[in-house]
């Protein structure tokens, strides 16, 4: 079969500057709401992803399975689970318990200024470093007890809406009556965590008025979930549940399907949308080049040679929108901290999210060009010619 | 020649529908994947001869041999599978066992069983751990949940030994379990 030259497709896309440059537009447009659909579910995935290790397990108070901040376990648990539970991951006699309090409140950049902005704070010990290896402080240094210290995530400033200068080392908090001076910053590799105030777990009591802690986190090493399970039903006297650090994330990820759902929806309505614009332009280019076809047909290249070349055509305009749309959702999307319930996560466009946007721009350039190019093919050459 | 406009139409509403097949798709793929997964099958490595067909005699209830058991004595007791909102554990051959007294939760609650409404200090002065050991009197790594019947609220009567007591806990080592199947 003879095709027609690849140069023939690339100058007709010159025939009307202005229906291309809408076309692609067009095109770049749907790309980036598709990239933007997917770097939000990426982006949140790998934050309750990554948050999760697979050798953590959550001890915390039955009953609260589901929310870390309503769970109340007695401050004794921990030193009876380090004790009672075997399995442990231990490391030069410590082993791996994390006593932790978490709660949500609003915190004031100072004393007389009244405005407020929503923190997550974590108290912690120094043995939420050995649960959490990802978490590296790569500003200052760890909070001390006593002493009113935090230290804030590398994405705490998105959480609290403010600039990240904020929350420099030096800089301060006011909560719970007094000010906490920043003294520290850590990154915890796109986890739940980097959008946190850590703050020493006895100040986080106080300062919260209680004398309990929310969860026990463990690092199994010779044990496994299945251990930790048994002792709870064995200590039914300390009154706690154990979930699966990454099956605690899981759930929260399952709890926001129907938004991911509907995010995808709206992307998919979207996109139809321009694809029905871009059919609408395709139907009338094609229909002013139908006597143009019936030559071509006329000097010997066969239906389906023109059909390729119309394709080419198709998928250079639709591969410019892409370039366009995938190049604004690199340099706009990525990376913006997008604020939830459990924190804060940002979007990303990575390499698999990348493909899939490029997939669907080259599957709208083959889909928007098939129904209007068959249309006019199947004319018989003599009534192509004829045509207006 | 003018391309028909039906054709147009007829183009267009081929498009619509195949997206709206996609969408569906998608909110399928969704709620499927909330369905919980298949039930893990029954363990081999429980002893044979564990479940018996007639309740052993003279049972007591939970919260009375909470307050009269000592510890390597031999025991009967009678109680519902029951206490918490996963009263099996999920690999061991263990379980937790309520007096038969409490009032479970109205049909209405999402886990009758986890006695919600009752307070905590009464809940846990009438509940008791059942395992199934091996000869080093560790749990056998056997999930029990579905064996012989044995469900959440399942009434049952176990033979075993008392393995601790105090004011906290009551365990107790089973050697042979009567499910109630008529309840089943």
């Amino acid at each position: 079969m003879r095709l027609l030259p690849f140069d023939y497709s690339v100058r007709n896309l010159g025939r009307s500057p202005k229906r291309l440059v809408l076309i692609v537009f067009a095109g770049a447009l749907v790309v980036s709401l598709v990239l933007a659909a997917a770097a939000f579910v990426r982006g949140m995935e790998r934050s309750l992803v990554v948050g999760g290790d697979s050798s953590n397990v959550i001890l915390l108070a039955a009953g609260s399975e589901e929310s870390l901040e309503r769970s109340q376990i007695p401050s004794s648990t921990p030193g009876v689970v380090a004790a009672g539970l075997p399995g442990i991951k231990s490391q030069f006699g410590v082993s791996y318990v994390s006593p932790e309090v978490h709660v949500a409140i609003f915190v004031r950049p100072d004393q007389h200024n009244g405005e407020e902005w929503r923190a997550m704070l974590r108290g912690i010990t120094s043995a939420a470093f050995l649960v959490y290896p990802r978490v590296n402080i790569f500003d200052g240094r760890m909070p001390e007890p006593g002493r009113d210290e935090i230290m804030v995530g590398a994405m705490a400033a998105d959480m609290m809406g403010v600039p990240q200068e904020r929350l420099a080392v030096g800089k301060s908090l006011w909560f719970s009556n007094r000010a906490w001076k920043i003294v520290g910053r850590f990154h915890a590799q796109g986890a739940v965590m980097d959008g946190e105030v850590w703050v020493p777990v006895t100040d986080l009591q106080v300062a919260t008025k209680r004398d309990t802690f929310s969860c026990v986190v463990v690092t199994m090493g010779d044990g496994d979930f299945a251990d930790v399970d048994a002792f709870t039903k064995q200590r039914l006297d300390l009154g706690l549940t154990a979930i699966p650090e990454v099956d605690y994330y899981s759930s929260i990820m399952k709890f926001y399907r129907p938004v991911h759902a509907l995010i995808w929806i709206t992307a998919l309505l979207v996109s139809l949308a321009g694809l029905l614009g871009g059919l609408d332009a395709m139907y009338a280019a094609f229909a002013a080049r139908i006597r143009e076809f019936g030559t071509l047909q006329a000097v010997g290249f066969s239906r389906v040679a023109i059909l390729v070349s119309l394709l080419q055509e198709s998928l250079l305009t639709a591969a410019a929108g892409t370039l366009i749309g995938s190049l604004v959702s690199l340099f706009l999307i990525n990376g913006r901290a997008v604020r939830f319930s459990m924190g804060v996560f940002q979007l990303v466009v990575d390499d698999r999210v990348l493909l899939f946007g490029v997939l669907a721009g080259l599957v709208m350039g083959i889909i928007g060009v098939a129904p209007p190019a068959w249309t006019c093919l199947r004319l018989p050459t003599t009534e192509a010619l004829k045509a207006a | 020649m003018d391309l028909s406009t039906s054709k147009i139409r007829s183009c267009r509403m081929s498009l619509i529908a195949a997206v709206v097949v996609v969408a569906v798709g998608l909110l399928a793929t969704s709620v499927s994947a909330r369905t919980p997964g298949p039930t893990r099958g029954p363990a081999a490595a429980l002893p044979p001869g564990l479940f018996v067909a007639s309740a052993p005699p003279n049972a007591i209830d939970v919260g009375h041999a909470r307050k009269v058991a000592q510890e390597g004595k031999p025991i009967v007791l009678r109680g519902r599978i029951g206490g918490l909102a996963k009263p099996f554990a999920e690999k061991h051959a263990m379980f937790v066992l309520s007096d038969m007294q409490l009032a479970a939760c109205a049909p209405t609650c999402s886990n009758p069983g986890d006695y919600c409404s009752i307070p905590r200090e009464q809940l846990l002065a009438n509940l008791a751990t059942v395992q199934v050991v091996d000869a080093n009197g560790m749990p056998l790594r056997a999930p029990m949940q579905g064996m012989n019947g044995l469900q959440p609220m399942s009434e049952v009567v176990i033979r075993g030994i008392v393995a601790k007591r105090d004011s906290n806990v009551l365990i107790v080592n089973a050697h042979n379990i009567y499910v109630n199947q008529q309840l089943e």
